[in-house]
């Protein structure tokens, strides 16, 4: 059991009397590509931010490398450095240019010296055909280009996984293949990720394995 | 006859200059009170807002905001002199602290509208980057609210500079009361008012110029800074392979 790097049990999320999660199992090994779909308003969204932590769920269990995250004392800080999170919006630091974006965490939280974080982060951006983008500000991007600093942004704290909420929702048809095919690189360099979208094609195109979502339950 | 002219004009303008340096000592005087405390209240609310933390402490401020907001300075002022501050002698102190507690209530609820235009992703994006969320606050929200927020913080200062124009009402001499002064010395009723308004006028735009030119300068040392970071970086990079 040792590869499986993340698991839930019969998570439950409930908002008032609303129940959007109703017993959510998965398990993803080291590596795996998974891919969960489902409608909208299926509780996708919450799902992943119970995993990252946004949401505290009502019930059941997330756990990550083997360590409950919800057992009392956890380090949700010292747990969220491990996990890459790409969400829809992006939400890239609009202060800061987008060197700044990809070293500041690994600057602050992993204290590197921003020599070598910045080096790392210039390697990062040349992988993604950024590096001429280093020194503008997000909103001086395009929108296919801000996800891919949000992706170097998380790639730069070397996560156990990542995780991405709908990654193509906010592109059009030609970006959506270059994500897709990022998606796939970094599948191809043995990263363990999740994504959670609605586009089917995208989930066959890059998932190792998909599943369904319907009512907060998996299908 | 030139003589008497020149010693009118000079105890005009020594009058108007003490008058301005009145003005100007109460309005930086209080803003520095102001803006400290502003910054400690937007701290405590928005941790509140994003965190959940310090409830008991949100609740008192917030009380403490409206009220201010909800009464006139010159009450405040009046409560201040007479009541809650009567052993402090010297009035420009208690001038000072009533608008450097006035200006804060006001300055606050700019921040915090600063910090609403702030969509919360970005504080995520921080925290799910490991991290903490005062360090979130302190280098990517705050930042920004502070740069959003320089319109309305001129307009701040404009407002407080004319509000202390009360502070006449304790016997503070400040441009407006060196205007009335004057107006009495000289049996002009009209020149001295327009003069300070002339003034007021001056100090508001000078302040503006400078707050555009400091802007300015903080953009230019962050592209430099920028430029420079990234081609170190290029460089560490093709050195080491
Ligand atoms: N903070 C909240 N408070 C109350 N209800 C919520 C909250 N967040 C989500 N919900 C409800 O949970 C349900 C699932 O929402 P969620 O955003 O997870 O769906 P989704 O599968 O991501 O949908 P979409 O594909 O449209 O993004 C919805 O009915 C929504 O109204
Ligand atoms: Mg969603």
């Amino acid at each position: 059991m040792v590869d499986v790097v993340l698991e839930t049990r019969d998570l439950i999320k409930a908002f008032g009397s609303v129940v959007v999660l109703n017993g959510i199992n998965i398990q993803v090994r080291f590596g795996e590509c998974v891919a969960i779909c489902g409608p909208s308003g299926a509780g996708k969204s919450t799902f992943f931010r119970c995993l990252t932590l946004l949401e505290t769920p009502t019930g059941g269990d997330i756990i990550f490398r083997g360590e409950s995250l919800l057992a009392p004392g956890v380090d949700k800080q010292q747990i969220r450095q491990q996990m890459g999170v790409v969400s829809q919006q992006f939400n890239l630091f609009a202060n800061l240019s987008v060197l700044e974006n990809i070293t500041i965490a690994p600057i602050k939280v992993l204290k590197k010296s921003p020599e070598e974080a910045a080096k790392e982060a210039v390697e990062l951006l040349s992988t993604f055909e950024l590096l001429d983008k280093a020194t503008q500000y997000p909103h001086q991007l395009s929108g296919g280009q801000q996800q891919r600093v949000a992706i170097s942004r998380a790639l730069a704290m070397s996560p156990a996984v990542i995780l991405f909420d709908e990654p193509t929702s906010a592109l059009d048809y030609h970006l959506r293949n270059d994500v897709q095919k990022t998606i796939k690189d970094l599948h191809n360099r043995g990263i363990t990720t999740i994504i959670i979208t609605h586009d089917i094609d995208l989930a066959e195109g890059v998932a190792t394995r998909i599943l369904h979502m319907q009512e907060g339950k998996l299908v | 006859m030139v003589n008497h002219t020149y010693s009118l004009l000079k105890g005009y303008s020594l009058m108007f200059l003490k008058g301005l340096g009145g003005s100007l000592y109460l309005t930086f005087g209080a803003l520095a009170i102001s803006f400290c405390l502003a910054l400690v209240i937007t701290l405590i609310r928005v941790q509140n807002e994003f965190s959940g933390r310090f409830r008991f402490l949100n609740c008192l401020v917030g009380g403490c905001v409206t009220l201010i907001r909800g009464t006139p300075a010159l009450l405040q002022l009046l409560v201040m002199a007479y009541v809650v501050l009567i052993r402090v002698k010297h009035a420009g102190t208690v001038a000072i602290i009533t608008f450097g507690l006035n200006s804060a209530a006001y300055v606050s609820e700019i921040l915090r509208a600063g910090v609403n235009g702030i969509n919360k992703g970005q504080y995520e994006a921080a925290i799910t980057l490991g991290l903490g969320s005062d360090q979130a606050l302190r280098f990517i929200i705050m930042p920004q609210v502070l740069k959003n927020s320089i319109p309305a913080l001129l307009n701040e200062f404009s407002g407080l500079l004319k509000e202390t124009a009360l502070a006449g009402s304790l016997g503070v001499l400040d441009l407006t009361q060196a205007a009335m002064r004057l107006r009495a010395s000289t049996f002009q009723a009209f020149t001295p008012l327009v003069v300070a308004g002339a003034l007021y006028l001056g100090v508001t735009f000078v302040v503006g110029r400078l707050i555009r030119q400091a802007e300015l300068m903080v953009k230019r040392r962050a592209t430099r800074r920028n430029q420079e970071n990234v081609e170190r970086a290029m460089q560490n990079m093709s050195v080491n392979g």
